[in-house]
């Protein structure tokens, strides 16, 4: 009998402690704690790839259906140091560079240069697949995030060459090209879409635009020789009038011409009104 | 080395293999996490043959692993404890043909081991496929699928030799086992140690002598990541640096390890 008692609480007691164990547990799970050293993690060997994609499984978790960026913000750098260590131990897992770029550059401007630093860990997969979108994050990175479309337009461009037949990414490297005052590429890159164009509609927009291009190019051309003849480079535009150039187009089209010395840019208005 | 008494090592290495229900446990284990490996799939947005790839080949790797450590092990040193190695050396038997035919009965068992779930793993992988759109799966080289499963029985025959060399160098499972597991530790360890030695070149150029060490010790601890082509099942496209090479260098290895086996062997004291 005294044994029977003596179990039946010691039974109790293990249940009771269980649930407070459990609760804990649990709680603990929905939360996200630092890793180990990716150097430690490494020396798992044939089997790091698991480790990963159980790594990976526990950010999903953690990061669950709701505001993403949200629960990165509340574990920031935790959440960093997972994706670091993920794409580390397996940089072929795709799905890890499309959680980070939908979830980390939202937080802060240093979250968005880490993004792009663990998107170029991917760049072995982008040719051959035709991942045109993990270089696309990063251009959308630089443009939306860091306010820097030269950069951009470099992803962007270098998006369009990985992907085939989606010409309006080549465009887009172009514009903001021209957007970040590299006009002289931008209309390089124009003319080379234009020449592989097959569509009639769409070349006749692309000739558009390389005549706007061409003329910013040209006043480019004058702000540079502006620079030949004083050694330094013009306030204004319209001190190149009339010795280089015979007026200063405001308006092009649709496009709006910025000058800040010593480069030359064109904003789309629709943009430019943003 | 007469080919009548290598044969006959490895037949009764291999049927004393057979008969241990341990094995039997093992494959039924492995079945059953093979099995679960259509559940971790779901974990997985986009890459789910990659996935299910790393899952099957950590399990092969696992069984194969716990294979070595607790049948192959003990089918050495207990041979050794048990006396039964001297009634095998009480025949016209040589210790060096007794060394090797151990080796290749228990890789002839490994081997059938990993082919068995090579093919459930292939198998699974076919029906994952099948039943998921092809953008989550794109790729399926059954070129490099054999070349995987190849890569990873190479990688355990590696260890198996090794487990063969311990076992003539040491007695008893327990120091056997803890020095097979430290061998795999290491041998992992060696490319991450040496990356951050490359790393630490780079910016202050010193370190030259630890890059060297580093390099003599990698030759004694072989990189077993040379031999895991499992990402290539699905990315295809990825360059393979000096695949021959590794395998011909890992074959060496292992031939030069069961060499100092034989000898160590044929020296050491039995009784």
């Amino acid at each position: 009998m005294l044994y029977r008692s003596t179990f039946a609480i010691i039974l109790i007691a293990y249940a009771g402690l269980f649930s407070i164990v459990d609760k804990r547990n649990m709680q603990e799970a929905t939360s996200l704690q630092y890793p180990w050293p990716t150097a430690i993690l490494e020396i798992s060997g044939p089997l790091k790839s698991i480790i990963a994609d159980s790594m990976y499984i526990h950010l999903t978790t953690y990061l669950g259906d709701g505001d993403m960026s949200e629960q990165v913000q509340r574990r920031n750098p935790q959440s960093i140091a997972y994706f670091d260590a993920i794409t580390t131990l397996h940089p072929y897992l795709r799905d890890t560079y499309y959680m980070a770029a939908s979830t980390l550059p939202w937080v802060s401007p240093e979250n968005t240069r880490t993004t792009n630093q663990l998107l170029m860990r991917s760049k072995p997969l982008w040719k051959p697949q035709e991942e045109w979108m993990l270089p696309f994050f990063i251009g959308f990175n630089h443009f939306y995030f860091l306010n820097e479309p030269i950069k951009a337009s470099n992803y962007i461009y270098e998006a369009s060459q990985v992907s085939q037949g989606l010409t309006w990414l080549s465009h887009l490297a172009s514009t903001l090209a021209a957007q970040g005052g590299n006009v002289r590429t931008a209309l390089f890159w124009l003319n080379a879409m234009y020449k592989i164009e097959d569509n009639k509609e769409i070349r006749q927009r692309y000739a558009k635009e390389i005549i706007i291009f061409k003329k910013a190019v040209s006043i480019q051309e004058a702000v540079n020789l502006y620079f030949t003849k004083y050694h330094h480079y013009p306030s204004s535009l319209a001190l190149l009038v009339p010795e280089f150039i015979k007026e200063v187009p405001k308006k092009i089209d649709n496009y709006i011409l910025h000058y800040h010395s010593p480069n030359v840019s064109l904003n789309k208005r629709s943009q430019h009104a943003r | 080395m007469n080919l009548n008494h290598l044969y006959a090592v490895i037949y009764i290495t291999f049927m004393d293999g057979l008969r241990k229900k341990s094995i039997i446990g093992l494959i039924i284990f492995a079945a059953m996490m093979i099995m679960g490996g259509t559940l971790f799939m779901d974990f997985f947005g986009r890459d789910i043959g990659k996935a299910s790839i790393d899952y099957l080949f950590s399990i092969m790797w696992l069984c194969g692993f716990i294979f070595l450590l607790f049948h192959a092990v003990s089918a050495c040193v207990l041979d050794d404890e048990h006396r039964n190695s001297l009634t095998a050396l009480s025949r016209p038997i040589s210790r060096n043909e007794y060394i090797t035919g151990t080796f290749i009965g228990l890789a002839i068992l490994l081997g059938c081991l990993q082919l068995l779930l090579g093919i459930a793993s292939y198998g699974i992988l076919q029906w994952v496929q099948e039943s998921i759109a092809t953008r989550y799966f794109p790729y399926f080289s059954i070129y490099y699928f054999l070349l995987s499963v190849i890569g990873v029985i190479l990688q355990q025959y590696l260890l198996l030799a090794v487990i063969v060399f311990f076992t003539t160098l040491l007695r008893g499972v327990f120091p056997v086992i803890l020095a097979t597991i430290s061998y795999q530790l290491i041998g992992s360890g060696i490319p991450v140690v040496r990356k951050s030695i490359q790393q630490t070149l780079e910016t202050d150029h010193s370190g030259h002598s630890s890059q060297n060490f580093m390099q003599v010790l990698a030759a004694f601890f072989p990189d077993l990541n040379q031999l895991d082509f499992k990402n290539l099942i699905t990315t295809p496209f990825l360059h393979i640096e000096h695949l021959g090479l590794s395998l011909l260098s890992i074959t060496i290895y292992i031939c030069i390890i069961l060499g100092l086996a034989c000898f160590i062997y044929s020296k050491k004291d039995l009784y």
